[in-house]
């Protein structure tokens, strides 16, 4: 009996040292993808600065900026909802919806302040509704959100008879195209990043969203007292109200208030939070990650389009560089999985 | 039945949980039928059974996982109906069911107080309305707190759960639980999966949990932790009770003849 006992001590010694060993191994692995990261990103711009003369320019740095700007944005809190365990797909249409609201109104002569606040409503509306789904019907957040991203991206169509709006105004063109030194959209989308930084690390709320992606369906933080229909409302309608910014910002720089804008960009979008270290599983991420898989795949494609790559191109290499992210997603997971003995 | 029996300890101090006459059926099967359970403020009552006896609907009845078809469940005189697990907790009945119920990806500060988080305001005394996790304090409570149970566990913060070994995550859960339970503490085998060190420390902090008040209900194969620390052993089998025993009465022959049967000789 005792012998059984001190055989089971050894072994839970044992076991408690190894887990310190994969304790460190994880902390080393987190740093390095960190690290892999920047790497990646100095790699990919020696590349295009050697392989074109226009990548490394305070120019080319503000356009890079201006267009990382826009999708920047909405993947700092699609990096809130995928470590809740959700997903958002109607981002794109979203932004869409938002941009030809603010359109219309100002064309119907509504102060722009007006304006932008009604976007950001209809953003805010649209991710109600998209909680509203999530949290009350138990369909899956993958499919509802493709669903009501249709939606969207119809209404966005409808209200406009699928004819961009223009958009002349010069308070809502200087947030797509204004500089303060460095574009508006790039800091934007900074002060969105470190508010979004904030929320996940050190408030109450974005403890709730980690512990509830880090239990299958929320189930082990709902039993701790988390209260998982709110926050994943609140969840969704926060990812609404920022597609709704990112449609303003996107308005703000082609003057157009477009149905058919940033058509296809949700998926780039969530493979560049992937990219981050962000889990497609929910209850890993951060947001650094993400600021460091826009700037990636932003450089990217920057970098493609100077070197004179054509667009279809583009959207192999986008596919590709989803695909690599996903895998490394897995890869991650597993080592995890590992690592708590499951 | 259990209500009836009452000793001179029992006499002088109302249960600060009750069980009445507790029915739960799954289809044909009886899970528990016409239990009766106190619980007493400061002791340990043991809930040992062979295994489908219904000890653990018993005890999920108790903390709120489960609703009985019929009977009801006292808490300090009153009648009450937990909804759920979350219920429960708030009227002071913490569980520790043999399923972990802690994210593993939160580390063991932010798991303790997942879902009861000090705050404070961030901008000091500005009156801007916002709030940020006072992740100091909560780690100072937390060491406070596990120093008092005398519970020794790795780095606070920082480490996520799933890093540590199975036995150290079963203290968490149990210290989390310990930490939090005001008036009563289920536990669904506490000690199942440890070694003796780590039992040994398990035990410890049931007694210390003891010592402060709180009522006790431990379902548990191990009959030695039972002799030790119950001062009442409920033994069930096929879903009633079949033995009530006091303190004084406690042997292990006995306990056992009643989870078997009482036709084995031993």
């Amino acid at each position: 009996m005792s012998g059984a006992g001190d055989m089971q001590e050894v072994a839970e010694l044992d076991r408690a040292r190894g887990n310190g060993r994969a304790a460190a191994a994880a902390a080393r692995f987190r740093s390095q993808s960190w690290a892999g990261l920047l790497i990646a990103i100095l790699a990919v711009g020696a590349a295009f600065t050697i392989a074109t003369p226009y990548f490394l320019n305070a120019g080319n740095f503000a356009n890079l900026s201006r267009a990382v700007g826009f999708t920047g944005v909405v993947a700092a809190v699609t990096t809130i909802v995928l470590i809740s365990g959700g997903v958002d797909l109607s981002i794109a249409s979203m932004m869409a919806l938002a941009g030809v609201t603010l359109g219309l109104m100002i064309e119907a002569s509504v102060p722009w302040p007006v304006a932008l606040v009604g976007a950001l409503a209809v953003g805010a509306a649209g991710g109600a509704f998209n909680g509203l789904i999530v949290t009350r019907t138990g369909i899956n957040a993958l499919i509802a959100t493709v669903a009501t991203g249709f939606m969207y991206r119809g209404l966005a169509f409808v209200t406009t008879g699928s004819f961009p709006v223009p958009v002349r105004e010069s308070a809502i063109t200087w947030l797509g195209t204004g500089s303060v030194g460095i574009p508006v959209p790039a800091v934007l989308m900074f002060m969105v990043f470190v508010w979004v930084a904030f929320l996940l690390n050190r408030t109450r709320f974005g403890l709730h969203v980690q512990a509830i992606g880090g239990s299958p369906g929320g189930s082990m933080a709902r039993l701790a007292g988390v209260p998982v229909i709110r926050r994943k409302m609140q969840i969704y309608v926060a990812s609404g109200i920022v597609s709704a910014l990112g449609g303003v910002l996107l308005v703000g720089y082609t003057s157009l208030g477009d149905p058919g804008a940033a058509f296809g960009q949700e998926l780039p979008i969530i493979g560049a939070v992937i990219v981050g270290g962000t889990s497609l599983g929910g209850g890993r991420g951060s947001v650094f990650g993400t600021f460091l898989g826009v700037v990636l795949i932003g450089a990217i494609l920057n970098g493609l389009t100077l070197v004179g790559v054509s667009a279809d191109w583009q959207y192999v290499v986008q596919g590709l560089v989803l695909l690599l992210a996903v895998l490394l997603d897995e890869y991650r997971s597993r080592k995890e999985r590992t690592e708590a003995g499951i | 039945m259990a209500g009836d029996s009452v000793d001179g300890v029992t006499d002088v101090v109302a249960p600060v949980l009750a069980a009445r006459a507790l029915t739960k059926s799954y289809g044909a099967i009886h899970a528990c039928r016409d239990v009766h359970i106190e619980l007493y403020p400061g002791r340990l009552t043991a809930l040992v059974g062979d295994n489908g006896a219904g000890k653990s609907t018993v005890a999920k009845i108790i903390s709120g996982a489960v609703s009985p078809d019929s009977g009801e469940v006292l808490l300090g005189g009153a009648p009450v109906a937990f909804a759920d697990p979350l219920a429960a907790r708030r009227a002071g009945v913490e569980a520790v069911y043999q399923d972990l119920a802690l994210p593993p990806n939160l580390d063991i500060v932010r798991n303790i107080f997942l879902g009861r988080e000090h705050v404070r305001p961030l901008f000091g005394r500005l009156p801007i309305p916002l709030y940020t996790l006072d992740t100091k304090l909560m780690r100072q409570r937390a060491q406070e707190q596990l120093d008092e149970l005398r519970i020794h566990l790795p780095k606070l913060e920082g480490v996520p759960l799933r890093s540590l070994s199975g036995g150290q995550r079963q203290t968490v859960a149990i210290a989390r639980a310990a930490l939090w339970s005001s008036r009563v503490l289920v536990m669904d085998e506490p000690t199942a999966a440890l070694g003796v060190t780590q039992s040994r420390a398990v035990l410890d902090v049931i007694t210390r949990v003891l010592a402060r008040g709180v009522a006790v209900l431990m379902i548990s194969h191990a009959m030695p932790h039972v002799l030790e620390l119950a001062d009442r052993v409920v033994v069930m089998r096929h879903g009633a009770v079949v033995a009530n025993l006091e303190r004084g009465q406690l042997h292990s022959e006995d306990i056992i003849r009643h989870i078997v049967g009482g036709s084995v000789p031993l």
